[in-house]
Parts: C-alpha cells; sequence; structure tokens
C-alpha cells in the first residue's frame, strides 16, 4: 500500500518566463476600466429602491381601493359590444314601440337612419320580398 | 507591508492605485498557485487568477475586516476556482469525470508540467477527488494550512474539514497503490 507521506512534495507545475512580472501590470489595465462597487448606503438605497416602493404600493392600494372617475351610461354602453346588446335587447320584454320611446332621435340620427335605409342595396323586387317575410 | 497598511492605501483614492498593485505583488503568487493547483492549465489559471483580483478590486471598499486579508482573498480564489470547474461542466455538458479525464490529459500534455511518474500519477489521484474536497486537500497538504484557517476560508467546520481530508487521503493511497 502506497502511503501518501512516502511521496516527496513536490511542485510539478511552472510558468512562462516573467509571467509574474507582467501579471500586476495585466490586472491594473484591467481594473483601470471598472470602477469599484460603492459602499453600501442606506440612504441612497431608499432614494434609489425604498421611495419608488412605497410610490408603487401606494398607487396600487389608491387603484385597489376603487377611487376611479365617474363613468357616464353612454361611456359603459360603449365598452360593451353590439352583438351583445342586441341579443339583449332582442330577448328582453321591451317592444319597439317602449323603446322607441326611450330613444331621442336628433335630425343627424334621423337623417343617418335614412340614409342607411337608402344605402340598401336592395333592388325592388327583393325589398317586395323582405316585406312580405316580415309581414308589415 | 501590513494588511492595515495596505488597506488604508487602497482605500485613500489618492493611493488607491498604488495600493492596488502592492497587493497584486504581495498576493499574486499565492492566489496563481491556489488556482493553478486545481485547474492544472496555466492559461486558464491566468484567466482564473486575473478575475479573482478584478473581484477583489471591485469589492475591497466593502471588506468589513473581520478576518484577516489573506484568508478573504482565498476566498475568493477558491470560490472562483469552483465556478470555473462547474462552468467547464456545463460548458460542454461533461459529468465531472469527465471533466477530470480532460485535466488528467492536461497533465500529459501540458509544456508547463514537469513531473515524474509518481507526481503525475499523485495528481491523477487528486482529479478523482470531487473539486471540494480537492480544494480542501491541496490547501491542507500542499499549502500546510491548518484546519482553522481552512475553515474560515470555506466556511466549512473543522471536524467536517478533517473528515474529508482523511477521506481524500484514503483514496489517493488507494489510487497510488492499484
Amino acid at each position: 500500500m502506497k502511503k501518501l507521506d512516502d511521496i516527496p512534495k513536490k511542485d510539478i507545475f511552472n510558468v512562462p518566463e516573467g509571467y509574474f512580472d507582467k501579471l500586476p501590470g495585466i490586472i491594473q489595465a484591467r481594473v483601470t476600466t471598472e470602477q469599484p462597487a460603492p459602499r453600501f448606503s442606506l440612504a441612497k438605497f431608499s432614494l434609489r429602491y425604498a421611495l419608488p416602493a412605497v410610490v408603487v404600493v401606494a398607487g396600487a392600494l389608491f387603484w385597489y381601493v376603487g377611487i376611479t372617475p365617474s363613468v357616464d351610461p353612454e361611456t359603459i354602453l360603449a365598452g360593451i359590444d353590439t352583438e351583445e346588446l342586441v341579443a339583449f335587447i332582442s330577448e328582453s320584454d321591451l317592444s319597439t314601440e317602449e323603446l322607441m320611446e326611450q330613444v331621442e332621435l336628433d335630425q343627424t340620427d334621423i337623417e343617418n337612419i335614412v340614409n342607411e335605409v337608402y344605402g340598401l342595396p336592395l333592388d325592388p323586387n327583393a325589398a317586395e320580398e323582405l316585406i312580405d317575410d316580415l309581414d308589415l | 507591508m501590513e494588511d492595515k497598511e495596505l488597506l488604508d492605501k487602497i482605500r485613500n483614492p489618492e493611493t488607491r492605485s498604488y495600493g492596488f498593485n502592492l497587493l497584486v505583488r504581495e498576493y499574486q503568487k499565492r492566489v496563481y498557485w491556489h488556482v493553478r493547483k486545481m485547474v492544472i492549465d496555466h492559461d486558464d489559471a491566468d484567466d482564473v487568477t486575473q478575475e479573482v483580483f478584478i473581484k477583489i478590486h471591485r469589492y475591497i471598499e466593502n471588506f468589513r475586516e473581520d478576518a484577516q486579508l489573506y484568508t478573504w482573498i482565498y476566498r475568493i480564489a477558491t470560490n472562483e476556482c469552483l465556478s470555473f470547474l462547474e462552468r467547464k461542466k456545463r460548458r460542454f455538458f461533461l459529468p465531472i469525470g469527465d471533466v477530470a479525464g480532460e485535466l488528467s490529459a492536461k497533465l500529459d500534455s501540458s509544456a508547463h508540467i514537469s513531473a515524474d511518474e509518481i507526481q503525475l500519477k499523485l495528481q491523477k489521484a487528486l482529479l478523482t477527488l470531487p473539486d471540494k474536497q480537492r480544494i480542501v486537500f491541496n490547501m491542507k497538504y500542499f499549502d500546510d494550512m491548518s484546519y482553522e484557517q481552512i475553515s474560515e476560508i470555506t466556511g466549512t467546520s473543522v471536524g467536517a474539514l478533517k473528515a474529508s481530508y482523511h477521506h481524500a487521503v484514503k483514496k489517493i493511497e488507494d489510487y497510488l497503490s492499484a
């Protein structure tokens, strides 16, 4: 059994000529372009990280509590899909006449409706068929 | 120069560059050989050694002097070695055995290694050890450090280090006898 103590301690590694003379200069050149890490400063840490964090948390709380500006019905309706609105109205018990009573059409609205109707690409025969179908 | 004097020079902006140069000259050989025994290849040792001193330069302002300067430097060097070997393993998707094989091949082929047969066999035996065990062995066997000094550097208890070293010696002796 070979014992470790029987083996003479010998340094088997060697270095290129002049390596340790040049190494300090090489390292100095590399660190000259680097800035040392600043000492930890509680005041700077607070300003840089803690204060913005407080602002963000406060903003999130403000939003969460629900302090939002008031929204008028028109804005709410504008946010709902037209198809969903039509489906809701179709399924409701409101008649067309009742709906029309609630709508306040101004001149612009009337003109738009008229233009839309006269703008429909219907030929007279198709229109008559449509009217028959609707039983108007 | 005393460590305190060295640190004062480094922390003074006017003498920082000079002080750091003195530190490099003071510790370069100890750092280099500590690294070289782990990474085997001179070029790799050169890279790692430079990185060690760059880290020293970067973080010396935060050195709290609750440990000796050489302990702190050795700790950085130890961590850089272990990180280097770990990256080597990951980069080439090599299990640790293959990294040992690669380093063993460098022992045979490097121009900057001159060793007789038994010395080479010893180095190859060391390469069969896990990296952390190998670095502890190197510090104890080659650098004659005390277990207390190694404990400060590695953060491992003296008892664990003694067990690790004795296991390492057993493995090496088994390898040499094979």
